[in-house]
């Protein structure tokens, strides 16, 4: 009963990395040049012909125009993203508009998508475990970086499909370094993943014991890695020129990509020796038929000086994830670097300090990934499997509600699979139809987090607003398929969709549709925004008000009663102040009082009726 | 007819036995009148006693009774509840233990009787399961539920050693780590000791329509697997964390760790990724979603916090189970709140908060809160108090004494204004009991001279 063959692929920014399951022991498959990592590059040469991976790297500084890497800063990109802004600026490569509001490259006047140029890489990582195990390869587990959202996820997935692979899962990069790392070993200890790599950082909390690997958090920022350290070596070289020579360095772009290439190696030179020379002989030429040469020693104090503040970060990310996860520094027993950055001296010290031991050395931080993707795969189609993992939800999930909020039904980190109830209201008196635009991000401004999907409700009975109830569920799936259902509770008419791409709608796009759509808003019924708030204190204060006359009549002989009556009229004031003011907080506390007070009107009321 | 004296296999008719906490009635299938006479044991009635108080026919009773021990459902004075295993062939110790290192490999003929080996959760592949074959009847040598230490000497795990062996040096990552593997994780195998409880099929008799089709479902799991999840699905409805966990001590929150873990690979969608599954993929989904939530519910970790959940999450680890009973939420509430209120009145203030979060935890009376509030008071935890009697005065609005211990509340907190307001609204309502209302006007002409007024 031999399990189908599933290769766990690392799809990196700069280098990507195969691996697979052999007789229980998960190995890297090497290319044909014997490399255990691809770079992630892929060019169309002068004739037309496709080039990946080294073949790709070795030309980059001749065809720097038509040679794409670090497309998985893009991948899964709205076009008036900052990520993108940022690549449009710094790629020697040329970006375009595409038509969903994504992101085009255009090389040799051929216009190529993400995904597509992501495929020919996933291509020939499955080439290269093709030609290793002397069969064909259909399946495969994709590491993500942690904090990819539904979108980049989904567009890596449309990778593998162009490139005839089934990703029947996508897994983050942390959470299969944790797999590598306690892959057969009987361990029961709570782990940190320290990913750095080449585009992206991630943090990831995890428990291991007896097999299962439960995330616990996770954490990251998608723009700082590897390419980070690169700009700011590159940033001092130009800066540098400039004072010499008076000559931007940046406006050339083929000096550009050399300075690109020299920063790199310099900056893992730096990880081993102390100090090397960095030599660009014909850098560029002034125009005058004179050529200038660019040569300078760099050190790593001075590269550690250039990059403090991203480690620094790094740092601050792990600090806010720990306390986020209510876990103390000293719970962690283990501190597993991955990702190349993880090289680099000072990296390692800043996590050692940070975490208070030695970070673990055992696995090798650019082929952990792949091997863990492999583990995950072998684990889902392997009956005899003893591995277990846990994953989490990266994102939060909601939906938007009255005021463009974002409503959350599903947080962050939650384990899948998960599902999660929540009953809204309408708004608006005989609101017939609710929309409800599905969410994903931490934003309580639902602009500002990305819509998945919509879908409306509609046939509701016609009633006086906040009457009709609707529950909204949320469901996700253990592989992360989300779908999202609501109800009348009335009627028990349903509507639903499973989210499974992204529209690409720009905020402005969905600015625009808050407004258009505000009559299908709903609304939460226990939120805690002012509007809701004020609806509340409203009601109360309106029946206060009722009940005033007949109680100040009944109460005014008693010893307390004008006391009484002065009381309740300061806690309407204070209410009323607490609405003109727009002042949340003070209006949810003298909401209490005035529920309080209301709750004395009607018990001296029926209590005196009844005497 | 009298009682005889003697019953065998029990003895004295004097004797007062009790209940053994970990024998389940519901997953046992036992009887209506099984069930009655199950509930009079209550270690205070001798057995002579509580026959006659069943009403029934001696023969008959003496028979359930009888029945009953067979079962493990009944404990004699001196037996511990994990000692209580049916034929016990010999003294398992009353903890968890070791698996025994020498592995007798499984049988290949199915086994008779259901045995305890029914019990043991080991990888996928490895799981001896129950016997294909539906036992008409729960038969009476079924083990006790939730007794992890008798069928432990029974317990084969075929092939088990293999994963569990020790890791070696070379693939210690630092000799730190290595050192600290050999001082604080468990010996190998231990993990495995603390597997969830066996899980007995469901009599036949007992199946429901929707369970009975499920069984006879054209999908892609075992029989014995399809067995499994329905009794599992089964346990999870019933919302008890110790009975989902099959956790006799919720205050272990190692053991619940390793429960959680245990069950999530017996139980997660991912262990038959790929099968075809019809109504099996929704009950696995529920029964991992219902295992996650207990677990979380005792780890108080990324359990998802409600806005106004004062100190719930002190509630996790200060809770230290006194009984093993799995008692109903509310039951369960009122013991931690009895606790709270012990430790209260021997001065472990921190103790008792810790406590009553619990109970609160579990359920928000207004009367739980009110002394909550006091205590709070008592530890100057001023904060704490107003948002013990606040919740309170939701509950109870018009409640005299709620209003009192609310001002109070607020009064320590140094906000007199509100403790004023809420005062002289409580004395506006008319009330029978004089002596509450002269009360409240003390606390209120006492609010009115405390300083800074």
């Amino acid at each position: 009963m031999a399990s189908e063959k599933v290769i766990g692929i690392d799809l990196g920014t700069t280098n990507s990395c195969v691996a697979i399951v052999e007789d229980g022991t998960p190995v890297v498959i090497p290319n044909r040049g014997g490399y255990k990592t691809t770079p992630s590059m892929v060019a169309i040469a002068e004739n037309g012909k496709r080039l990946v991976g080294h073949i790709a790297k070795r030309q980059a500084i001749t065809n720097a125009e038509n040679t794409v890497f670090a497309a998985k800063r893009l991948i899964g990109r709205k076009w008036g993203s900052a990520a993108v802004r940022t690549s449009i600026e710094t790629m020697p490569y040329r970006i375009v508009e595409g038509p969903h509001d994504d992101v085009r490259i255009v090389l040799r006047d051929q216009v190529f998508s993400i995904p597509e140029v992501s495929a020919y890489i996933l291509q020939e990582m499955k080439m290269i475990a093709e030609e290793y195990l002397g069969e064909e390869v259909q399946k495969a587990v994709v590491t993500v970086p942690a904090y990819f959202n539904d979108g980049q996820r989904q567009a890596t997935k449309d990778a593998g499909r162009v490139a005839g692979l089934d990703v029947i899962r996508i897994i983050n990069e942390p959470t299969a370094g944790a797999l590598a790392y306690g892959f057969g070993r009987n361990i029961e200890r709570k782990v940190a993943v320290y990913d750095l790599g080449g585009g992206t950082f991630d943090i990831s909390i995890l428990e291991i014991g007896n097999g299962v690997f439960e995330v616990i958090s996770t954490a990251g920022d998608t723009f700082l890695g590897g390419e980070d350290f690169d700009r700011r070596i590159i940033d001092w070289l130009v800066f540098n020129f400039q004072r010499d020579h008076k000559i931007d360095l940046r406006k050339d772009k083929m000096a550009l990509q050399r300075l690109k290439d020299v920063a790199e190696k310099a900056k893992c030179e730096l990880s081993s020796v102390r100090e090397t020379e960095i030599n660009l002989p014909f850098i560029i030429s002034t125009g005058r038929n004179e050529a200038l040469h660019l040569q300078t020693t760099l050190t790593r104090d001075k590269l550690e000086e250039l990059t403090a503040d991203l480690i620094d970060r790094t740092v601050e990310i792990c600090a806010k994830t720990l306390e986020e996860a209510e876990i103390g520094k000293g719970d962690i027993e283990d501190v597993i670097l991955v990702g190349g950055m993880t090289r680099m001296p000072r990296v390692q010290q800043a996590v050692a300090e940070f975490f208070g031991l030695e970070p673990c050395k055992g696995v090798h931080p650019d082929e952990v990934v792949a091997l863990g993707a492999a583990i995950q795969g072998a684990a889902l189609v392997d009956e005899k499997s003893d591995i277990l993992l846990l994953d989490v939800t990266p994102h939060s999930l909601g939906i938007m509600i009255v005021g463009g909020y974002f409503h959350k039904l599903i947080e962050q980190n939650t384990t899948v699979p998960t599902s999660k109830s929540h009953v809204f209201t309408t708004v608006k008196d005989n609101q017939t139809s609710v929309k409800i635009l599905v969410l994903q991000g931490e934003s309580e401004r639902a602009e500002e987090n990305e819509l998945l999907g919509e879908f409306v409700l509609t046939g509701l009975r016609r009633a006086p607003r906040g009457e009709v109830e609707i529950e909204v569920t949320f469901h996700i799936s253990a592989d992360g398929i989300v779908s999202v259902k609501a109800r009348d509770l009335e009627t028990g008419t349903e509507q639903s969709i499973t989210v499974t791409a992204t529209s690409g709608l720009t905020e402005d796009e969905i600015r625009k549709m808050i407004d258009a759509n505000k009559d299908y808003m709903v609304e939460v019924r226990s939120g805690q925004e002012f509007e809701k708030a004020r609806h509340a204190a409203e009601r109360v204060l309106d029946e206060i008000e009722q009940l005033f006359p007949k109680v100040s009549e009944i109460i005014s002989g008693s010893d307390f009663g004008q006391d009484a009556v002065k009381k309740a009229r300061s806690v309407v004031e204070r209410a009323r102040g607490a609405i003109a003011q727009r002042d949340l907080p003070g209006l949810v506390e003298a909401t209490e009082a005035l529920s309080r007070t209301l709750n004395m009107f009607r018990g001296v009321v029926s209590k005196t009726r009844g005497a | 007819m009298t009682v005889p004296s003697d019953l065998p296999e029990i003895g004295s008719t004097a004797q007062r036995l009790r209940q053994n906490p970990r024998f389940d009635p519901i997953q046992a299938g036992i009887g209506p009148e099984d069930y009655f006479v199950w509930s009079r044991f209550d270690g205070a009635t001798t057995l002579k006693d509580l026959i006659v108080m069943t009403g029934l026919p001696t023969p008959r009773a003496v028979d359930i009774v009888r029945r009953l021990r067979t079962a493990g459902a009944i404990l004699l004075p001196h037996e511990q509840p994990a000692a209580a295993a049916p034929r016990p062939s010999a003294a398992p110790p009353s903890r968890p233990v070791t698996p025994p290192r020498t592995v007798t490999p499984a049988s290949v003929t199915p086994p008779r009787t259901v045995t305890p080996s029914t019990a043991i959760t080991t990888p996928r592949g490895q799981i001896p399961h129950i016997p294909p074959v539906i036992p008409p009847v729960i038969p009476p040598a079924s083990p006790p539920r939730g007794a992890p230490g008798a069928p432990a000497s029974r317990r084969t795990p075929p092939g088990g050693v293999a994963v569990q062996r020790a890791p070696t040096l070379d693939e210690m990552p630092t000799a730190r780590v290595a050192a600290k593997d050999l001082a604080a994780s468990p010996p190998v195998g231990e993990a495995r000791a603390t597997v969830p409880p066996p899980l007995p099929p469901i009599p036949d008799a007992s199946l429901s329509a929707d369970e009975r089709a499920a069984l006879d479902e054209d999908v892609d799991v075992a029989a014995a697997d399809r067995q499994r999840i329905l009794a599992m699905h089964r346990r999870v409805q019933s919302g008890d964390v110790a009975q989902i966990l099959g956790l006799p001590d919720l205050a272990d929150k190692k053991a619940a760790k390793r429960a959680y873990f245990a069950l999530s690979k017996e139980f997660h969608p991912d262990r038959y990724y790929g099968k075809r599954l019809g109504s099996y993929a929704a009950r696995l989904s529920r029964i991992f979603q219902a295992v996650a939530a207990a677990y979380a519910s005792l780890s108080g970790e990324r359990t998802p916090r409600p806005s106004t959940g004062a100190g719930a999450g002190a509630a996790a680890g200060g809770a230290p189970a006194a009984s093993a009973q799995p008692a109903s939420p509310a039951d369960h509430a009122a013991d931690l709140f009895d606790r709270a209120c012990h430790a209260e009145v021997s001065g472990d203030l921190e103790g008792a908060l810790r406590l009553f979060a619990a109970a609160l935890q579990i359920e928000a009376t207004a009367r739980y809160l009110r002394r909550a509030a006091r205590c709070a008071m008592t530890a100057r935890e001023p904060g704490l108090a107003v948002e013990y009697a606040r919740k309170a005065a939701v509950l109870e609005p018009q409640d005299p004494s709620t209003a009192r211990v609310l001002a109070a509340a607020f009064k320590a907190a140094g906000k007199l204004d509100q403790a004023e307001e809420v005062l002289v609204m409580a004395a506006m309502i008319p009330t029978e009991n004089d002596q509450l209302m002269r009360e409240l006007q003390q606390d209120l002409v006492e609010l009115r001279r405390a300083p800074g007024r």
